[in-house]
């Protein structure tokens, strides 16, 4: 007896399990639930434990409440100043409290309801996104702040705002779905521009590459050019100053000169004299006849002294 | 003792092959024909091979189960030959006996009597083990090739046909029941025992038709997953009774043989005996353990103390197995959160060991919070760097480009717009500081954290300078981004109220550069610049130093210059003080005798000129002088022969 006692609390026990796991449900503080009752919704439960008929008279459908986080695809669009670029947006979702129904509608069957909600909300974004990106100019993303204090940056602010409000209202009304926030993650050149802004950027680096190379040349020219036009200055007043020299010594031997003009003919003629020495000092040839002293002995010999008398 | 005919027993065995056959066949077009078409018209098909997992997996389990049967029904043959055999052989006996002197012709040999018998031993020895094996392969193959190929990963039931599907199912399933219970009934009876092992697969087969029955029901209501849960647990089952057949066949090998103790095939199944012969789990374990042994294992104390107390042993074992779920321990880099019947009731559990109620009553979850994440942005993949990192090599295996603005905003020319691009890698470090908000605020908060993160750091690389951030506004945009950061976070509205539980401990701004994938020679650009500024202060350096030359050079050369002025000064000066000395004492000499003053001057002069040079004296008379031409191309080698021709003009004067 005391085994089928045992056997029978063991069976009761599994019983009330199952009892417990037919009639009872339970909703997480990260879900939301929709209970229907052959098919129509009749109740949002809250989080916790909760009754119900077994199915198929009652079916709990839960959802994740929290906030999704997607990325959008990285996609080529065009800017109104119509540059290409490749932007990705990262959209956070949930599913609205008065949208619950609608969302349960669109998507509660599918065996992955969220992975559903975001492919049919995914088209909507990328569709605003692209209309809004052709409402701005690219430098209304990439310029300089005037407050470099600040790190708002009020083109991307009022893109990603533009986004929000044109795909709010839609997803809502159409998939129960809130769209809670969108940033736009990255803005990317596609890769063709982006080889024209290297060999722009290349370019630009180049040119002020030249330019310091160039001043630097310029400047020292202009040095080497003063450095040679002192030296030119130092030089003439040098021989200027030497030639005043000179010149005093000049004066000053001229007034020496005035012993010659005690007898200006002996002067000129030991100047003969002595200009004589000096130019057929070396490498001179000289022909003379024999009437040029003292060769005139070789025509007639030796004269006599009488002779010359 | 009259032996029960065979023959009823392999009329069956011939029907469990028929019906697992058509089980089989049905099996297959069930997983074929259970996913035909969409669910909604227009609606894209789903990708990958349509048709219920657990139908594909019966279909091969029930092929393989004609096996056992086919063998079941050699067996059988075999033992009725053996068996008609041995009736032969006792009338031959018999009739030898009776006939006296009278006998054969021809001695028949034992071994030749029993030829049947023969047969049937090599049949038990030999083929019946071999049979074993083959279906361990064909079990083990089934089961891997399931997995690994993902084939049963990539079912799904939907279409039109699942109904009819089930309704088929039902049925085959219904056969192979009558048929499984029948068997296994008949083979109670020592000579039908043969029977067994078929009515073994085939109760396994109903099962698993009512499984693929149950999973079709599912999926007609859209819970596809329940198909290939149960195509795993089927899976797992014939593992099972591979792994049950191969420990069979190599404890066959040490069990004792004892007279009378019929020989059971290796492929008959224990554990499906459990669906054919109900009389407790223990019971076959007992019976089992016996037939291993050789002996009543069964009948030992031990074993019967065990047998009393298993059960309750067992309970106690799942009873604190259960109660245990009443104990969490958090680890010192974890934290976590009890929910109580699904709902948070804000109990944040810090390291430590902590009591809750059994589950389903409270759960409770951990995670990491303790520690300092960190976060790598702009870049992905391993640091491709180890030595020297260069401008001229990429950092990352993966580096993406920022867009940044730039002071000097040039004009774009045709379709190139006015910006840079630069490459930033960054690490933004963080912490839990809020559990409920992380864990319930958002589904994917790292990745919505590194979606913030990423957006910031465009933004401010698009606003700043971009000079300014490759040299001296790097340092104060740190801060500057850790505050733009936290304070994006910290707006965002989750579903516990605004932020995410995130708290920003700081940013680094690493590896900062142009770009180099793809970019050839533009990193080489910005070190030329500092190359070209370098080069410019060493020209002008070297200028300075030609200029300080050159003025030093040109105070000596007028140094020199003023010094030989000076030196001619003097040379002039003495040279004409001593002239008009010397001219002084030879006016003197002149007025005392003018004439040989002169000669003597002119003799003087004319020796110290003609020393050396050359002398031509020409004894000519009436030479007149005008008409000597001289050859003065070498005055110093002058020659005689070069003078000329000489005319004596005086006769041409005086003809």
């Amino acid at each position: 007896m005391s085994r089928h006692l045992f056997t029978i609390f063991v069976a009761v026990v599994i019983g009330l399990s199952l009892l417990l796991y037919l009639f009872t449900y339970q909703v997480r503080s990260n879900e939301v639930a929709i209970v229907l009752r052959f098919g129509k919704p009749v109740k949002l439960p809250e989080a916790g434990i909760h009754l119900r008929w077994p199915w198929p008279i009652d079916e709990v459908r839960r959802f994740d409440n929290r906030l999704h986080v997607e990325e959008g695809r990285f996609e080529e669009t065009l800017t109104r100043d119509q540059y290409n670029v490749i932007a990705s947006v990262c959209i956070g979702w949930r599913i609205a409290p008065e949208g619950m129904d609608q969302f349960n509608k669109n998507f509660g069957g599918g065996a992955e309801p969220i992975a559903d909600g975001w492919s049919k909300l995914e088209s909507i974004v990328r569709d605003r996104v692209h209309v809004a990106m052709g409402r701005h100019d690219l430098t209304d993303f990439v310029t300089v702040r005037e407050d470099s204090r600040s790190y708002d940056h009020p083109g991307y602010d009022k893109l990603e705002s533009e986004i929000v409000e044109t795909t709010r209202k839609n997803a809502l009304d159409t998939y129960g779905i809130d769209v809670v926030l969108l940033k736009v993650k990255r803005l990317e050149l596609p890769k063709s521009v982006t080889q024209k802004v290297y060999a722009r950027m290349k370019e630009d680096r180049e040119r002020e590459s030249t330019d310091i190379r160039e001043k630097g040349t310029a400047r020292a020219k202009v040095i080497r050019e003063e450095a040679r036009s002192n030296k030119n200055q130092i030089i003439a007043r040098a021989n200027a100053a030497a030639e005043r020299i000179r010149g005093a010594g000049d004066a000053e031997a001229a007034q020496y000169y005035e012993v010659l003009k005690a007898n200006p003919e002996l002067a000129i003629y030991l100047r003969k004299i002595r200009a004589l020495r000096e130019v057929t000092r070396t490498g001179t040839t000289v022909i003379v006849d024999t009437t040029t002293p003292p060769f005139d002995l070789f025509s007639s010999g030796t004269p006599t002294l009488e002779e010359e008398k | 003792m009259a032996r029960l005919d065979r023959r009823p027993a392999e009329r069956v065995a011939v029907a469990g092959i028929i019906i697992q056959l058509i089980a089989g066949l049905m099996a297959l077009v069930v997983s074929k024909y259970s996913g035909v078409t969409p669910r909604v018209p227009g609606e894209m098909v789903v990708e990958g091979p349509p048709g219920s997992a657990t139908a594909y997996i019966l279909m091969w389990h029930a092929l393989i189960a004609i096996i056992p049967w086919f063998f079941s029904l050699m067996h059988l043959r075999q033992n009725r030959s053996a068996d008609e055999e041995s009736v032969e052989w006792e009338r031959l006996q018999a009739e030898r006996a009776e006939g006296g002197a009278r006998g054969s012709l021809f001695e028949t040999d034992e071994i030749q009597a029993f030829a049947a018998r023969n047969r049937l031993r090599i049949l038990e020895r030999y083929f019946l083990p071999g049979v074993a094996m083959v279906m361990v392969s064909l079990f083990a193959a089934v089961a891997f090739a399931s997995v690994l190929t993902g084939t049963i990963a990539e079912r799904h039931i939907r279409g039109d046909h699942v109904l009819v599907c089930m309704a088929a199912m039902v049925g085959v399933a219904f056969v192979q029941l009558l048929i499984g219970m029948y068997a296994a009934g008949m083979s109670r009876q020592e000579a039908w025992r043969p029977l067994r092992a078929g009515a073994g697969y085939t109760m396994l087969s109903f099962i698993f038709s009512m499984a693929t029955f149950f999973a079709l029901m599912l999926g007609l209501f859209e819970y596809t997953r329940p198909d290939r849960v149960m195509a795993y647990v089927m899976i797992g089952i014939l593992g099972l009774l591979a792994i049950e057949i191969l420990s069979n066949f190599i404890l066959d090998f040490y069990r004792p043989r004892v007279e009378g103790v019929e020989p059971r095939p290796s492929y008959d199944s224990r554990l499906l005996s459990l669906l054919t012969q109900p009389g407790g789990i223990l019971r076959t374990v007992a019976a089992t353990l016996d037939y291993q042994f050789g002996f009543r294992v069964s009948q030992t104390w031990f074993y019967r103390f065990i047998e009393s107390a298993i059960a309750p042993l067992l309970l106690f074992q799942i009873i604190t197995l259960y109660l245990l779920t009443s104990f969490v321990i958090v680890g010192p880099e974890q934290q976590g959160v009890i929910e109580t019947w699904g709902k948070f009731d804000g109990r944040v559990l810090e390291p430590g060991w902590h009591w809750k109620w059994p589950w389903p009553v409270e759960r409770a979850f951990r995670f990491t919070a303790n520690d300092v994440k960190s976060l790598q942005l702009g870049h992905l993949g391993k640091m491709t760097v180890t030595d020297e990192v260069l401008w001229t090599a990429q950092h990352y295996e993966t580096e993406y480009n920022l867009m940044v603005a730039s002071k000097e905003s040039r004009m774009t020319r045709g379709d190139v717009p006015a910006v840079n691009l630069i490459v930033a890698a960054s690490t933004v470090r963080y912490r839990i500081n809020d559990v409920e908000k992380w864990f319930y605020g958002c589904s994917d908060p790292e990745e919505l954290l590194e979606s913030i993160c990423n957006r910031e750091m465009s933004t401010y690389f698009a606003s700043v300078d971009f000079f300014d951030v490759m040299g001296p506004g790097r340092e104060g945009a740190k801060e500057g981004l850790r505050r733009a950061m936290q304070t994006a976070l910290d707006n965002v509205e989750g579903a516990v109220g605004k932020g995410i539980g995130v708290e920003i401990v700081s940013v680094g701004l690493e590896g900062i550069h142009p770009p180099v994938a793809d970019a050839e020679g533009l990193a080489a650009a910005f070190q030329d610049k500092v190359v070209q500024q370098v080069q410019q202060e060493v020209e002008k350096l070297t200028a300075e130093k030609d200029a300080i030359k050159t003025v030093i050079e040109a105070n000596a050369d007028a140094s020199v210059a003023l010094i030989e002025a000076r030196s001619d000064y003097s040379d002039a000066v003495f040279e004409a003080q001593a002239g008009a000395d010397r001219f002084l004492v030879q006016n003197e000499a002149y007025a005392s005798a003018e004439r040989v003053f002169r000669v003597r001057e002119y003799l003087s002069a004319l020796e110290d000129a003609l020393t050396d040079t050359r002398l031509y004296v020409l004894g000519i008379k009436g030479l007149d002088r005008e008409h000597i031409r001289l050859n003065l191309e070498d005055p110093t080698s002058l020659d005689l022969s070069d003078i000329g021709e000489f005319r004596d003009v005086s006769k041409e004067q005086n003809p």
